[in-house]
């Protein structure tokens, strides 16, 4: 429980930004209609995650250490950025091309 | 008891040498005051001391044992960084309840945040930010806090406080403390270091600040 509570906290750093691209990119997915562009989909996802990942560590690695206390490594900051990011955008995808 | 001893500790920009022949010591039921001067380097050996800074060479031991790459993950230190600790978004019961303090330990000593603790970060005044930021750290469980500038921003009568409370809570763990408020360092260390040329000195009597250039005059 502690180690999701700490995982959503660290999250919050890229959360906005993050879940508007993955449902601006569910938008045009659903739009197309067709699961050819889910590969499309995934890189624009995986590009843009890479460029927020890039902001945090060159702008917002001062926070970092209010997690450091929480025994949370640099690498396991990341990974907590980028678990969650993965969760959110394969159920928002898959959703998307259910429905 | 636990002890916590560092040394061998080498950092260097490019060509310039900021830290070499460092040496310090703190234990349990100990306050261990660190002076210097501004770009003295301070700032770069705690955050080297508690993990998230690379050196070139270092050692830092916990007991005797040497802690290595992954000594965060033993929560043996708590950092208080010269910046902001906690992130804008973090209201003050988030991060007691991430920290797993009792909202109740702080309030029985400062009862003037019980109308903060609803409040992100960002929306408390810089004062009451940094008393929190130290309270969380004082009251972690981790054997050994290091405190850069804890009292930067605080009103006096807050100081006043929060020197008793480290006096207080020395008694179950070490604290490492460095301010340039030098008058109250050295009213509550047990110990106190001078960094200056990237080296730190044992500073016994008061007419060693003057000699090693960090004071003026008494």
């Amino acid at each position: 429980m502690q180690r999701m509570l700490i995982m959503l906290s660290c999250y919050r750093l890229v959360a906005l930004p993050s879940i508007v691209i993955t449902f601006v990119t569910s938008g045009f997915l659903g739009q197309s209609g067709t699961p050819i562009y889910l590969v499309q989909a995934i890189w624009t996802k995986a590009i843009t995650t890479t460029l927020l990942l890039t902001f945090v560590h060159f702008f917002r690695s001062n926070h970092f250490f209010f997690y450091n206390n929480l025994g949370q490594s640099r690498r396991a900051i990341y990974w907590n950025l980028i678990i969650p990011d993965v969760v959110i955008s394969a159920i928002t995808f898959s959703l998307v091309l259910i429905v | 008891m636990n002890t916590l001893e560092f040394d061998s500790l080498h950092l260097e920009f490019g060509m310039k040498r900021i830290l070499s022949g460092i040496y310090m010591k703190c234990t349990t039921g100990q306050i261990v005051g660190l002076l210097g001067r501004n770009g003295s380097g301070k700032s770069c050996l705690m955050q080297i001391v508690f993990g998230t800074m690379p050196a070139a060479s270092k050692s830092v031991r916990f007991n005797n044992t040497r802690l290595m790459e992954n000594q965060l993950a033993k929560r043996i230190i708590a950092y208080l960084p010269q910046s902001d600790l906690l992130p804008p978004f973090v209201t003050f019961t988030q991060a007691l309840k991430l920290y797993n303090i009792d909202k109740e330990k702080i309030l029985a000593h400062f009862p003037e945040l019980a109308n903060c603790l609803e409040r992100k970060s960002s929306e408390v005044s810089g004062g009451q930010r940094r008393l929190f930021e130290v309270l969380l750290v004082l009251y972690t469980n981790h054997p050994f806090c290091i405190l850069d500038e804890p009292f930067s921003g605080l009103m006096p009568l807050h100081i006043e406080k929060l020197k008793e409370l480290f006096k207080f809570e020395k008694h179950r763990k070490g604290i490492i403390v460095t301010d340039h408020m030098h008058r109250h360092i050295r009213e509550i260390a047990d110990k106190l270091y001078l960094l200056t040329n990237g080296t730190t000195y044992r500073v016994k009597t008061e007419e060693q600040l003057v000699e090693l250039g960090y004071l003026n005059e008494l």
